[in-house]
This record gives structure tokens, C-alpha cells and sequence, in this order.
């Protein structure tokens, strides 16, 4: 199935592509600490009783790995994704390679 | 009345009255053409450090400072690994709506949501439709809110419901009616401060209290060992912490109206880049401060309080002097209040903006539009203050379901309505009807099937009625592509050549 971009003869905004890739980058961080929390949460509490669970800086472990490390973890990786992916855009309402006019059509 | 905790906190009240006058010499000095703007965006001119806040403290409200904890206070650290599933959530709002977001709003001038769905699928049903489900759902949502500032007012300060609840509405919708979105996003900046104050102080009290982590989890364990435990002790499933958590109060942010409303407003993507840092750190901090010290609250007030609600303003009570009771006390206020101001704020655009001007057809001039958006916020004011005068037994009952049933609306087309260009009108009006009454049903007839909380359920059929139904209806029209991906601004607006 053709974009309907190409079948209706628009030329695509340039900014786009790149607006596509950092909101898929976000989604999967998100997905990523998700998956990252729970699982080290469930892996450290199933089938154990709260007396076995460990403790980090006085926290159940799984509270401190589950929670602080991931949310930290979290937070590197969104700074490395800030720093290598995500790019200054300018916001303005029309795509600002007409005005440089670099691709006018 | 207890003046100690009442005087610190009418120093507080004042300062945000002040900040609202402010804000209304801004709005003086726009040109009439430029009030919109200004009113309901600030005139997109958000730099990131207030845009972390003003998303934050309208994120962060009475759910989490008073609703949330004393849930975590009867089921114990469940609800700390529920809630956290709304740390990361920040990011994804402003992540994956994004750019492409705040570039399309400025493409096609819209300053609120229903707006935005407006234009991608003109049909009066979506753009009035959604902004009516939205109106509906966040007085929910609002006086939810007014419920639990009032009642701490009355547990902490010894004032009477009723008047602790005039003072807030009146001060909330002051502020609001009078200086717009600046003021909101002054106040919410002034307040998320106040509330990282607040919060830090309160974790330093309690661990002080119980002399240090251990001795603290140590006693919570004597009390109940199932306080301690991820699941309560087996009673909640992995399907309901994971689709309340991560689902409803994470991805399901993507969906709030006031919250989304926020990534139209800032200036640059610079500022964009800088809130995802700050709103992270400052979630992770007032979401794991605030579910620990639920749960740790037994130790310092012991378990058996009656009103759960009340769990909160106690310890505060309880661990501080009452000056300093009455400083903390601003907290949650504040988290109150810069939740209801954007609330506000959101619902009058909808009903103004996107119900009578662009569904209704009705032609304003400036200065009666501006009019308008005054008195409409006063007369929902009024409209939640009501609601709020008689309060329901469980104030969190309210906040999920409001947050589940503006998610079920707006979630999905929003999403595909960036992102999926064969989406479609009639896929759209699908979605927001089995999405929305999908979930209305669900939440009263057969609640949490399997376990999984009913946004899981009424965002699947919303996603299937959206993919299914674009698919077997025809293709949106040029006009709506070349809007919401073309390269220029727009020229005519699909639905106002839809409305013809």
C-alpha cells in the first residue's frame, strides 16, 4: 500500500522522518524500563518471603533495583538518546528547507 | 480552627492570587487577535524548565499525594511498584507526540487537543464529540480533586468542609479565569517547587521518626509482612499491577487532554529536550517519596484510620510542627490546584473553542470570545464546586476512572492520527465510540475482566475499531494529508470545507 503522500502528489514535510524516529526511541525506552522494573521486581520477590527478599541501603532490593536503579538506568539512556538521536528542530509552521530554499518545490 | 497551619498556607494562597494578576497584565497587553494564544498556550513560548513543571504538577495531583499513598497505606508497597509506572510516563508524552505534535499545531493554529483531532478527522463528532467526553470526564476528575484538598483542610486545620472547599475554588478558579495559561504555568512552577519542598522534607521527617531505613522496614514487617511484598501478599495479580501501572497510569497519559495539551506549548525543542530530563527526576521523586511514605505512615500513625484519604495530612500532623504542618500542608494543595487550573483551562477551550466556535459554527469577535472563555471557566467552576459538596467514599475510585475514560477517547486517535496517514474519519469515530463506551460499560458491568484493568481492555477494542474500520472506508481526503504531513501551512481547513 503506497503512502497516500506519494498517491496524492505531497511532498512530505523533511522534518518528519526524524519526528517519527524519536517518538518510536521514546516508546521503546519506556517499553524497555517497563520491562526492566518488573522484571527484576518479579524475579527478586517470586516465591520468596519478605524476610529473604535483601535489603539495599535498608529497602527491600527489589525496591531499590526495580525502582531507583531503573529509573536511573532510564534516565542515562534518554540523555545518550538526547545527546545521539534526538536533533534540534526548528518548530516553525512551514518546513524550513523551502525558506532556505534548498528543496522548493 | 488551628491558626498555626492556617496562616503559612494563606501566605501561599495569596502568592498564587498575585502570580494570577500577573498573568492577567500579560494577557492586557496582547493584541486582541493574540488572546487565544495566550490564553490557552502562553503563546507557545514554554521554556523547558517550566514546562517540566507546569507537566509535572498537572500529571501529579491529588491521586498522588493523598489518594495513591493511602491506598499503599492498606495494601502496602503494591501500590509504590503500581505508581511507578508513571515515572517514565512524562517522557512518553512528550516523546511520542513529540515534534511532529507541536510542529502540526502550529501548521494548523490549534491550541487544544480536540482541535487537533478536529482537523486530521473533520467531523463535527470528533471535534465536539471528544471535547464533550473530555468535559465530562475531567469534572470527574476535578472535583475528585477539590474532595480531597477540602478534606485534608478539615482533617489538618480544623476548618469546615464547606469552607475549606469555597477557598480553593474560588482561589483555583480566580487565578485561572483571570491570567490563562501563564498564569496556570506560573502557579504550576511556584507549586511543583513548593510540592519538591514538601516531599523532601516529609522522606527526611519519617526516616528520622523511625530512626533510619531498616529500623522502619523492620517494623513495617512486624506489623504485616505483606505490606512488604510486591503484590500485597498475592492479593493483586501481575496482569492488574502491570495494566494499572504501566497501562493506565503510564501509556494512558499519552492520552489526557491536559496533559498533551502541554506539547503544544513549548517554544522550542530545546526546551522539549530539557523537560524529558527534569520531569523524569522530579516524577521519580514525588511518585517514590509519596507511595513509601503511604505504606511507612503505619509506623508513625499506626494502622485502622478510618478515612484512608485522611493518611496523608495525619502523618504530616503527626511528624511536624504545626507551622511547619501548615508549610507542608501546600503541598498537596498545590497539587491539587495546578491540576484543576489546567483542567480548567482545557475544558473551557473545549467547550468555547471546539464545541460552539468551530462545531457550532458560531462567529466571535475577539473581545466576546475572550469574554466567553471567562465565564466559562467560572460556570464549570461552579459545576465542579457542586459536585464537590457532597464527596463519594473513595477519592482514587474517581481518578482511575476519570483517567481511564479520557484515555479511551483520546488515546488512539491521537496517536494514529499523528502517525498512521491511511487513518481515517470514520476509523476515528469508531474508536472514541467503542473506545469510550467500551469502557463506560465495561467499568460498570463486568469490571477488570481477567484481572486486567478495563483501559486495557477498551484500548484494544479502541485500536481495532480505529485499524478495522479506517481500512474498509475510504481514504482521508488531500486536504487533511497535506495539512498534517505537507510542508507549508495550512490553507483550508478540512473541516471547515467538511462543515460546508
Amino acid at each position: 500500500m503506497a503512502r497516500l503522500t506519494t498517491e496524492y502528489g505531497i511532498e512530505e514535510d523533511s522534518r518528519y522522518a526524524l519526528c517519527v524516529r524519536e517518538a518510536v526511541l521514546s516508546a521503546v525506552l519506556f517499553l524497555l524500563a517497563a520491562v526492566a522494573g518488573l522484571g527484576s521486581i518479579y524475579g527478586l520477590t517470586v516465591g520468596r518471603d519478605p524476610e529473604m527478599y535483601g535489603a539495599v541501603l535498608g529497602l527491600p532490593s527489589y525496591l531499590f533495583w526495580g525502582i531507583i536503579i531503573t529509573v536511573f538506568t532510564f534516565l542515562l539512556a534518554l540523555l545518550v538518546s538526547l545527546r545521539w538521536v534526538f536533533q534540534e528542530v526548528n518548530l516553525d509552521p512551514i518546513d524550513p528547507s523551502i525558506r532556505e530554499g534548498v528543496t522548493d518545490g | 480552627m488551628n491558626w498555626p497551619i492556617i496562616v503559612p498556607f494563606t501566605v501561599y494562597i495569596t502568592l498564587n492570587i498575585i502570580i494570577g494578576l500577573y498573568g492577567k497584565r500579560v494577557l492586557a497587553g496582547t493584541k486582541a487577535e493574540d488572546f487565544v494564544s495566550e490564553y490557552y498556550a502562553g503563546g507557545r513560548s514554554l521554556g523547558g524548565f517550566v514546562l517540566a513543571f507546569t507537566l509535572t504538577t498537572s500529571l501529579v495531583s491529588a491521586g498522588t499525594f493523598i489518594g495513591t499513598p493511602a491506598l499503599g497505606y492498606s495494601e502496602g508497597f503494591v501500590w509504590l511498584v503500581i505508581a511507578s509506572g508513571q515515572i517514565t510516563g512524562g517522557v512518553l508524552v512528550l516523546g511520542v507526540l513529540g515534534k511532529k505534535f507541536a510542529i502540526v499545531a502550529r501548521k494548523i493554529n490549534a491550541y487544544t487537543v480536540p482541535r487537533v483531532l478536529a482537523v486530521r478527522f473533520p467531523h463535527p463528532l470528533v471535534g465536539a464529540g471528544s471535547a464533550v467526553i473530555m468535559v465530562l470526564f475531567l469534572t470527574f476528575y476535578m472535583s475528585a480533586q477539590f474532595i480531597g484538598g477540602s478534606l485534608i483542610f478539615e482533617t489538618m486545620a480544623g476548618v469546615p468542609y464547606v469552607v475549606g472547599l469555597v477557598l480553593m475554588v474560588f482561589t483555583t478558579i480566580f487565578y485561572t479565569s483571570v491570567g490563562g495559561y501563564r498564569a496556570v504555568v506560573l502557579t504550576d512552577t511556584l507549586q511543583g517547587l513548593v510540592m519538591l519542598l514538601g516531599v523532601g522534607a516529609l522522606f527526611v521527617a519519617i526516616l528520622s521518626y523511625a530512626g533510619g531505613m531498616s529500623e522502619l522496614i523492620n517494623q513495617l514487617h512486624t506489623m504485616d509482612p505483606a505490606l512488604l511484598t510486591p503484590d500485597a501478599g498475592g492479593d493483586y495479580s501481575w496482569g492488574t499491577i502491570i495494566t494499572i501501572g504501566w497501562v493506565l497510569v503510564g501509556i494512558g497519559l499519552l492520552g489526557m487532554p491536559h496533559v498533551a495539551v502541554r506539547g503544544l506549548t513549548f517554544r522550542d525543542s530545546k526546551a522539549m529536550h530539557r523537560a524529558m530530563v527534569l520531569v523524569t527526576v522530579v516524577m521519580f521523586f514525588f511518585t517514590f517519596v509519596m507511595m513509601f511514605l503511604g505504606t511507612a505512615a503505619n509506623v508513625v500513625i499506626g494502622p485502622g484510620v478510618e478515612v484512608a484519604d485522611t493518611v496523608i495530612p495525619l502523618t504530616i500532623m503527626a511528624l511536624f510542627p504545626p507551622t511547619m504542618a501548615g508549610i507542608i500542608l501546600a503541598a498537596p494543595f498545590a497539587a491539587i490546584m495546578s491540576t484543576v487550573s489546567s483542567m480548567l483551562l482545557v475544558s473551557a477551550s473545549g467547550l468555547v473553542g471546539d464545541v460552539w466556535v468551530d462545531a457550532m459554527g458560531k462567529e466571535l469577535s475577539w473581545s466576546t470570545r475572550a469574554k466567553l472563555d471567562r465565564r466559562t471557566t467560572l460556570a464549570l467552576g461552579g459545576v465542579v464546586f457542586a459536585m464537590a459538596l457532597v464527596p463519594p467514599p473513595f477519592l482514587q475510585s474517581i481518578v482511575f476512572y476519570a483517567i481511564g475514560g479520557l484515555a479511551s477517547c483520546f488515546l488512539v486517535p491521537l496517536i494514529f492520527g499523528l502517525y498512521w496517514q491511511r487513518a481515517n474519519t470514520y476509523g476515528a469515530i469508531a474508536s472514541i465510540v467503542l473506545g469510550t463506551g467500551g469502557y463506560i460499560l465495561i467499568a460498570r458491568f463486568i469490571p477488570r475482566p481477567l484481572g486486567l484493568h478495563d483501559l486495557a481492555w477498551s484500548l484494544a477494542l479502541s485500536v481495532v475499531a480505529m485499524v478495522g474500520v479506517s481500512l474498509l472506508t475510504e481514504k482521508p481526503s488531500k486536504e487533511v494529508i497535506e495539512a498534517f504531513w505537507g510542508k507549508g501551512k495550512m490553507d483550508n481547513d478540512p473541516y471547515v470545507t467538511a462543515a460546508k
